[in-house]
């Protein structure tokens, strides 16, 4: 019978997990398992595979649920093109392990393997989202351009009648993305019962598995230099401070003079101004086409008084 | 197979063949003929009998597309589930896996 089946249906022809993505695919299935109900946050550089994590934790779960009435929900900042990226690598999954065959799509946005179903949804503010159910799972793709209200609103609920486990995947912009609020609370948690919810691969680790990424990142690196909000948040996975601006909130209190404003330079005082040529301002996460705000003359030091940073009296321009 | 109907196909069908041969399913045929019929009803839309005919394929081939024998069907079955064990080495941990075994 086995040869009779290897004929019909190829042997399974998946791409094989590196460790960096076995080892949150095992605690997340674990959670799936046990109903424990976890929320895991996977972030992981450009390019390192959450895509393929992603999509072979949905086969994983339509194969084990194919005899159950299951919904994995699956929601992404836009439809098109993000979820239907991911439907794409589903698919394409589903065609190298040979299960062409079982599955069954359900209009665009369905792809069903006996009675368990992967849904993918858009989580742009317009969509209409509500009535669905995740009671296998629920994923969020690129969560750090995920409106949180939205998310909260629409999204959140559909975990609630199963206690079903969810998992954030993106990389980092700045703090107050729904991924970064996700990944402090899985960090404070893990302090109090030891429970690993958040996953952290940057560039480093699948440079280690994948020589040509490493010398691509590193031309990144040169190209942009290593302090570029680009190479941090995609590459090296930090989070911006202030999303994207050359000084930190702290640096920017310190810069803070205590005299009062001036508007007119004192006479015989030598003054240092300090110039931002290439400020730039982006509208969203993700989003690396400057808007056209260019920041001149950001601060004025005066270094003949105290040497001490003064208050700018000059106001960027906008 | 490129011998049998090799004589009634053109010099460019023949080498459409072999690509033709690694297709699998009818998903691209019932994509084509979902072209072919839209196509249809802008072009001739007071044509009644060619988008009956064009309609009458497309109906056809869905149901081929979901239609298996009960051999087919239990043979995806296994094959499912060979799928499913593979993967499992990957998603479950040794403990999980056998726990999973003596559950059957």
């Amino acid at each position: 019978m086995a040869s009779v089946v290897a004929a019909r249906w190829p042997v399974s022809g998946l791409p094989i997990l590196r460790p960096y993505q076995e080892e949150p695919a095992r605690a997340i299935i674990d959670s799936v398992r046990r109903n424990r109900g976890l929320t895991f946050t996977v972030v992981m550089a450009r390019q390192a595979g959450k895509n393929e994590l992603s999509a072979q934790l949905e086969l994983f779960l339509l194969l084990a649920s194919a005899y159950h009435d299951a919904d994995a929900v699956k929601c992404a900042p836009t439809f098109d093109p993000q979820a239907k990226i991911s439907i794409r690598r589903l698919r394409a999954r589903m065609a190298d392990a040979g299960l062409s065959d079982a599955a069954v799509r359900e209009g665009d946005h369905i792809i069903a393997i006996g009675r368990a179903r992967q849904i993918f949804l858009s989580a742009e503010p317009g969509a209409n989202v509500v009535g669905h159910t995740a009671n296998l799972l629920l994923e969020v793709d690129e969560a750090q351009e995920v409106e949180s209200e939205k998310f909260d609103r629409e999204f959140r609920p559909m975990a609630a009648t199963t206690n079903a486990t969810t998992v954030y995947y993106g990389t980092p912009w700045d703090d107050s993305t729904l991924l970064e609020q996700a990944v402090q609370a899985n960090i404070e948690m893990a302090r109090h019962d030891g429970i690993r919810r958040h996953f952290h691969y940057d560039w480093m680790v699948v440079a280690e598995y994948n020589a040509a990424y490493a010398l691509f990142v590193e031309g990144e690196r040169r190209r942009l230099g290593e302090t570029h909000p680009l190479f941090l948040t995609q590459y090296a996975l930090k989070v911006v401070s202030g999303g994207g601006r050359l000084f930190t909130p702290t640096q920017r209190a310190q810069l803070q003079g205590s005299h009062f404003r001036q508007h007119q330079p004192k006479p015989g005082e030598t003054y240092v101004a300090g110039l931002d040529l290439a400020g730039q301002n982006w509208e969203r996460p993700g989003d690396f086409q400057p808007k056209g705000r260019e920041t001149t003359l950001q601060f004025l030091l005066s270094p003949a008084q105290s040497f001490r940073p003064q208050r700018p009296f000059c106001k960027s321009r906008s | 197979m490129r011998n049998f109907y090799g004589e009634v196909l053109s010099q460019a069908e023949q080498l459409a063949l072999p690509e033709a041969e690694e297709v699998e399913g009818l998903d691209q045929e019932i994509a084509v003929l979902r072209v072919r019929l839209k196509r249809a009803l802008e072009e001739h839309p007071e044509d009644v009998t060619l988008i009956g005919k064009g309609l009458d394929l497309l109906v056809k081939a869905v149901a081929a597309r979901y239609r298996l024998s009960p051999k087919a069907k239990r043979e995806l079955a296994e094959h499912m589930e060979g799928v499913f064990r593979r993967m499992s080495e990957t998603f479950l941990s040794p403990v999980d896996r056998e726990e999973r075994n003596q559950d059957g």
